[in-house]
Order: structure tokens, then C-alpha cells, then sequence
């Protein structure tokens, strides 16, 4: 069986447009397109959901046919079509709910809505082909941190862990802020941690008690501790060593991270571990989740960047694998979730 | 030709099923009141009121709409869709919805003021008419069109305790009140509120009449948002150590 299945992103603020062809349970990525409001959220230090559900309303329909153009298929082509359904921003996810909902319509094709943290997984599958079962997910972006069981992507996600306040994401934007570098964190502290000493300052690890909950994530300490240090420093009219606190920082978050998917992986019986979501692209979470990984004898898998931070691509390959595993389309009054949990894969 | 109209500018979903008589019929009547011999016929208009369930329900109100009117969405000829004024979410799905279904169907799409719409829904007039509707956060959206339908001020949003100042300084004084959003101006300004004789769609429809009929490209589908996304530039760090 082969089916070609459009997918549609709004959940945050990039609007993204993915084309993926599904043979005998194979995805393949045709191509897509991606318009992203990004620049428009920098003054603010983070997302703003009005200006998001803005600028995706403005390029819905232009981002559509540059996915078509990418990917050399015709409209008519198309078997179904999927859209992130929840979680997410809610003003944000109807645009592209209501959107899907119409060229579903149009074209006269089943429309299946679908989760986004899902997709997240779904996307690594256009990368390196069929996850084994179970698999183990780690997603961690500006909007998520969660420990994901994947027995089935188009059926069975169990979340094992995820934060108990800030994404890890959220977390890199509010320690760039407080270092006066801009935004978004992520890439910028990337790149001065490189140039900085990781054992500079040692900085709390949350969650990692005896006591606590072994795989479920807090960044909103650590985020005062280095807000502390900062302080402190200042204070004292010394200088701040910007790279290694950047360094010192993403140590600790790299850290936890890994170490706890790491320990989740041992404890559930999983050889296969898949990283996505926008950190997935930081240098030291992948380097420290190569090494640990392979000193556990766990099969790391990792998407390419463009693949782990938000796009349509994921939610068309996350829509094929749902068509292929036989699941009734969405009903007619489908409409957005912010809050949709992540065992609900597909929303019939 | 046959147009499918939508509106989700106020708590209610609107979907016309219309028919509009080619040529040219309508050039007479673009700026002007309603032609009610005229070329626009409403075959079928379904509405629902649930100010949170615009994405839910529209889609499946046009399927209805349309099944009902004995046409298949294929046949559908052009769109046309209210731009507002609205909250802003659910201004978003009509406008969002008929973008792509014009993209899907390789049809035109032309947006119009939500309110010019339903000023010319509402019958002969015999002097200026203020059309009101909510903008939530206890604002309203209101325009003001002289009998012959012209628009002479608005869209704007304003405080209902604010409306009579803004009227005045104008120099309007509307004689009428109609609109989703008449309860708002309640002891504020006491005018006679009136119902549209016709149904939403007709007022969309005759509004687009001029690019309908004619062919013409049509102009970006701009939401008429009228206020500024909220949002506040971060202050100064707030210390953590405190003193
Ligand atoms: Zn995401």
C-alpha cells in the first residue's frame, strides 16, 4: 500500500508544511516548507501567542503551496491529510486545524488530526526508518521536556516522565536573558558554552535525589542558581564569565537530561533511544547522550535539526503512520486541544 | 455562479449557500443599499451560536449548508468571507478556512467588513445606522453607515461609555442600533435597535459583488484585528538575592 499524506504544523510559531509518501509501512519525506515567526517574538524573550496565530493565519495557505513546489506533487495527489490537533498554543493550533479542514474538504480526502508530541517521534522515522518496540523518547524543546514509551507511534504512547515546571527550552531562553544574549537560548548558549569550562561552577542538577521522581525533569532551580551566581558576582563588581557560566549551565541540563533517559531506558528494558525537539540539535545533549548511550549499550537515534524542531513534516509522516495502521480519520467537528495528553496519538 | 459565504466575526458561525446572477448585475449595487429585486439569492444559510466552538462547528455547518442547497462543494464557484471586526481567534477560522478551501479548490476568496455586510442586511433605512458588535474585553466594534448603505465611520473599537464622544466628534448621529453587540451600549446610548431582514450571506455576498462578478483578482484577506497583539517587552531582571 502506498498513500501520500500532507501534514500541517501550527502548535507554536513556526507554520510548517510536510509532504511524505508511505510505502509497505515506510515513510519518505517528498518535501516541505516552513514559514516561522521567530524573529517577531525576539524583542519579547519568548513566544507571544497572539503574534504566532497572526503570522501563521498570514502564511498558511503561501507555506501550503511552497510544500507542493518542494516536493513536485500535484494537489490532486494527495490520499489524507493530518494536523497537529494539541498539544499547543490554542489560538495558534486553530489555524491550522481549520485550514486542514478545509483542503481535507477540498480534495475531497480523509483528514486525521494528530498529536504533536507524537510527531516529534514520527519525524525520526523519516531519518532512519521504523522505530523498534518499544522505543524510548526523550523531546525536549522550548515547549516540552517528557520521557516518552512508544510502543506503537500510530497507537500506544506512554509519557514516563516530563517536567515539573519550565522546558528545558524555556529554561536556555530565561538564562540567555538573564545574560543580556538575546534570544532564542538555545543556539546562543550553545555556542559560548563551547569556548567555556562546564566544570566552572557546579550547578544544581534537579531531581536527581534519592527521593524524587526518577524521570521527571525541573529546570526552574537551576535557573535561579544561575541567576544567583550572576548576581553574586555582580555584586561583588567581579566580572561574569559569560562562557563559563553558559558552559556550567549546559553541563547541568545535558546532565539530567541524559542521565535520567539513560536510567529510564535500563529500568524499562528499552535498547533504543530517540532525541528530538529543538535541545535534541544542542551540541553537549548529544555528545553526552552519545557517550552514555553507548556505555549502555542503547542504539541512539537523532534527527537531523530540521527534522527535530517543529515542522510539517513530522505531523505528515506522524498522519501516514496512523493511515497505514488502519485508524479511523477525524470526525467532522475536529478541532484543537492545548492540552491534548500524549496517549491520545490521533483524535478519531 | 455559486458562492459560499462565511462569517465567524461574532459569536456566530454563518454559512450561505448563494447564487448571484451573472453579468454584471451586481455593479449597480456595490457601494449602494440592497437591490432586493436584485441577483443575489440565498439558497441556504445555516448559523450556530457558541462563541468557543467556531473551529468545531463550521466546517461541518457548510457541509450541511450545502447538502441541503442539492450542491457538492466542487461546485462552489467563489468564496467570500467576513473580515471582521472580531475577537480574534474565531475571526481567524473563517478566515483561515475559506483561505484554503479557495487554495484547495483553485477558487477566488474575497474578504469584506463583516460589518458593511450587515449593514445592508437590514433593510430601508431612514437615517444613519450604528452597528455594534463585541470586542470583548468590555469593548465594542462599531461603524457607522449613512441610509444608503455607505460606510462613514469605522470600523473602530472603543469603551461603550466612549461611543457617544467618538460619534460626536464625527459629527454622527445615528438614528439606529444593530449588531450582535446592541445589549453593550444599554444606558448608554438609547436608539431603536433593529433586526436584519436578510440573512448574513446576502449582505456578504452583494458586498464582494463588484470582484465577483467581474473576475477580479482578489485583495489579501487582511483580519480587521484593530488592536495590537498583547504583549510586553521584558522589564529589568528582578533580583534574586534580595537585599
Ligand atoms: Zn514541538
Amino acid at each position: 500500500m502506498t498513500a501520500i499524506v500532507l501534514g500541517i504544523e501550527s502548535s507554536c510559531d513556526e507554520t510548517g508544511v510536510g509532504l511524505v509518501r508511505i510505502t509497505d509501512g515506510a515513510p519518505e519525506l517528498l518535501g516541505q516548507s516552513l514559514a516561522s515567526s521567530q524573529d517577531q517574538h525576539a524583542r519579547f524573550g519568548g513566544v507571544v501567542p497572539e503574534i504566532a496565530s497572526r503570522a501563521h493565519l498570514e502564511a498558511m495557505t503561501a507555506t501550503v503551496r511552497a510544500a507542493f513546489a518542494d516536493a513536485g506533487v500535484d494537489p490532486r495527489d494527495v490520499d489524507a491529510v493530518a494536523v497537529t490537533c494539541g498539544p499547543g498554543l490554542a489560538g495558534a493550533l486553530l489555524v491550522g486545524v481549520a485550514a486542514a479542514k478545509a483542503y481535507a474538504a477540498a480534495w475531497g480526502v480523509p483528514l486525521f488530526g494528530v498529536n504533536h508530541l507524537a510527531g516529534h517521534v514520527a519525524a525520526d522515522t523519516l531519518e532512519h526508518g521504523l522505530l523498534p518496540k518499544p522505543t524510548l523518547a526523550l523531546l525536549v524543546s522550548g515547549g516540552h521536556t517528557q520521557l516518552l514509551r512508544v510502543d506503537d507511534l500510530a497507537g500506544a504512547i506512554i509519557e514516563v516522565g516530563t517536567t515539573v515546571d519550565d522546558a528545558a527550552g524555556e529554561a536556555y531562553d530565561k538564562v540567555a536573558r538573564l545574560l543580556g544574549l538575546g534570544y532564542p537560548g538555545g543556539p546562543i548558549i550553545d555556542r559560548l558554552a563551547a569556548r567555556g569550562d562546564p566544570a566552572a561552577v557546579r550547578f544544581p542538577r534537579g531531581l536527581t535525589g534519592p527521593r524524587d521522581a526518577p524521570y521527571d525533569f525541573s529546570f526552574s532551580g537551576l535557573k535561579t542558581a544561575v541567576a544567583r551566581h550572576v548576581e553574586t558576582l555582580e555584586r561583588a563588581g567581579a566580572p561574569i564569565p559569560v562562557a563559563d557560566v553558559c558552559a556550567s549551565f549546559q553541563e547541568a541540563v545535558a546532565d539530567v537530561l541524559t542521565a535520567k533517559t539513560v536510567r529510564a531506558a535500563a529500568d524499562l528494558g528499552i535498547g533504543t533511544v530517540v532525541i528530538a525537539g529543538g535541545v535534541a540539535a544542542n551540541g553537549r545533549v548529544r555528545v553526552l547522550a552519545e557517550e552514555r548511550c553507548a556505555a549502555a549499550g542503547l542504539t541512539l537515534r537523532v534527527p537531523r535539526p530540521g527534522l527535530c524542531t517543529d515542522n510539517g513534516a513530522m505531523i505528515a509522516a506522524m498522519g501516514a503512520h496512523v493511515v497505514v495502521a488502519g485508524r479511523a480519520p477525524s470526525g467532522e467537528f475536529l478541532t484543537g486541544n492545548p492540552g491534548l495528553p500524549v496517549s491520545v496519538v490521533h483524535v478519531p | 455562479m455559486l458562492v459560499l459565504a462565511l462569517d465567524t466575526s461574532t459569536p456566530t458561525v454563518t454559512v450561505g449557500v448563494v447564487t448571484v446572477r451573472r453579468p454584471y448585475a451586481l455593479l449597480d449595487t456595490e457601494q449602494g443599499a440592497a437591490d432586493t429585486a436584485g441577483p443575489v439569492t440565498v439558497l441556504v444559510e445555516h448559523t450556530v451560536t457558541d462563541p468557543f466552538a467556531h473551529a468545531e462547528r463550521l466546517m461541518p455547518l457548510a457541509r450541511a449548508a450545502l447538502t441541503e442547497s442539492g450542491h457538492r462543494l466542487a461546485e462552489v464557484d467563489a468564496v467570500v468571507v467576513g473580515l471582521g471586526p472580531g475577537p480574534f481567534t474565531g475571526l481567524r477560522v473563517g478566515i483561515a478556512t475559506a483561505a484554503a478551501l479557495g487554495d484547495g479548490l483553485n477558487i477566488g476568496v474575497h474578504g469584506v467588513p463583516s460589518h458593511d455586510a450587515l449593514a445592508r442586511c437590514i433593510g430601508p433605512l431612514t437615517g444613519d445606522l450604528l452597528v455594534i458588535t463585541d470586542a470583548r474585553r468590555r469593548e465594542v466594534y462599531f461603524s457607522v453607515y449613512r441610509s444608503d448603505g455607505r460606510r462613514l465611520v469605522g470600523p473602530l473599537v472603543a469603551r461603550p461609555a466612549a461611543v457617544p464622544d467618538l460619534l460626536a466628534e464625527h459629527a454622527m448621529a445615528p438614528a439606529l442600533l444593530a449588531g450582535a453587540g446592541a445589549p453593550l451600549l444599554e444606558g448608554v446610548l438609547d436608539l431603536p435597535v433593529t433586526t436584519p431582514v436578510d440573512p448574513l450571506s446576502r449582505g456578504l455576498v452583494e458586498r464582494a459583488g463588484v470582484a465577483l462578478v467581474t473576475g477580479a483578482i482578489a485583495g489579501p484577506l487582511t483580519p480587521l484585528y484593530l488592536r495590537r497583539p498583547d504583549a510586553t517587552e521584558p522589564g529589568a531582571r528582578r533580583s534574586v538575592l534580595g537585599r
